[in-house]
């Protein structure tokens, strides 16, 4: 402790850029609302198809359109596959997947995503 | 101290340069920390207002208040004992009254349905404002004699 330790100038710059990258890396930008709501309108769809009680494929495509008329995506039920909006998918940001069991008759598997 | 002044310090262009790269960098160091807490105080404020207007929108989607249709507007089965999430009861709706505001100048302007033809049809709905956003959800509308799909629109506004 006498003899103190070695502070440069060079140390200074160095630890003043350190702090300006971390501050920077440390803003994040919330990019988490349009995610939120594509997956709030995904649950209000299986609601309502459930309270139907129907998957009956004309219906859901009709409902996707309405709900996503400028997105698109896909539903997979059991062995049926609706496809809605135009799928291509360059340019646009991840998929917002859902995946439910349906129990019925038989348990049937529904994956929902959404290109956004 | 009277020995430092009389022999004086060393100045070299090199320890000038120093200080002047040192100063420069925290001006952009607090230059940038200012930036990042404007723009972080201007999101946390469009968050909060995101918030309590979705979590009104699902209050009435989802649940069901006769006093404040605002507060639920979900029809409500006798039979099953239960509020029916995302089944509007349109005879309770109809009485929802826009205004109400959940901030000191943020307030719910509009409510209205979008039918699967497109067609619009206003509940309630006041005055003007600025810097608007609408939030959506879908829903089945529950009429004395028939159930429609449609789109449950509020639209928010600033004073």
């Amino acid at each position: 402790m006498n003899r103190g330790f070695i502070f440069s100038y060079d140390a200074l710059l160095f630890l003043a850029a350190v702090s300006f990258l971390v501050l920077q890396m440390a803003y994040l930008p919330a990019e988490g609302k349009e995610h939120f709501l594509i997956l709030q309108k995904q649950h209000d769809l299986v609601k309502v198809w459930l309270m139907e009680g129907s998957f009956e494929k004309g219906s859901i495509a009709r409902d996707l359109n309405f709900v996503f008329p400028n997105k698109s995506g896909s539903v997979y039920f059991g062995n049926e596959k609706i496809i809605f909006g135009s799928q291509k998918s360059k340019g646009k940001r991840a998929s917002v997947v859902e995946c439910i069991y349906i129990k019925g008759p038989e348990i049937r598997k529904l994956t929902f995503s959404v290109f956004y | 101290m009277g020995d430092f002044m009389q022999k004086g310090f060393i100045f070299s262009l090199d320890a000038a340069f120093s200080v002047l790269l040192i100063f420069t960098a925290c001006a952009v160091f607090l230059s940038h920390t200012a930036g990042i807490y404007s723009a972080q105080k201007e999101e946390i404020k469009d968050f909060s207002e995101f918030r309590k207007a979705s979590s009104l929108l699902n209050l009435t989607v989802n649940d069901r208040n006769e006093s404040n249709p605002l507060y639920g507007s979900a029809f409500h089965d006798s039979g099953k004992k239960r509020v029916m999430e995302n089944l509007i009861d349109y005879s309770l709706l109809e009485k929802a009254e826009a205004g109400l505001y959940l901030g000191k100048d943020f307030f719910l302007q509009k409510i209205s349905l979008i039918f699967e033809n497109s067609t619009e049809e206003i509940i309630t709905e006041i005055g003007n404002g600025r810097n608007c956003f609408v939030l959506e959800r879908f829903v089945i509308v529950k009429y004395a004699l028939e159930k429609k799909k449609a789109k449950i629109l509020m639209r928010f506004c600033h004073e």
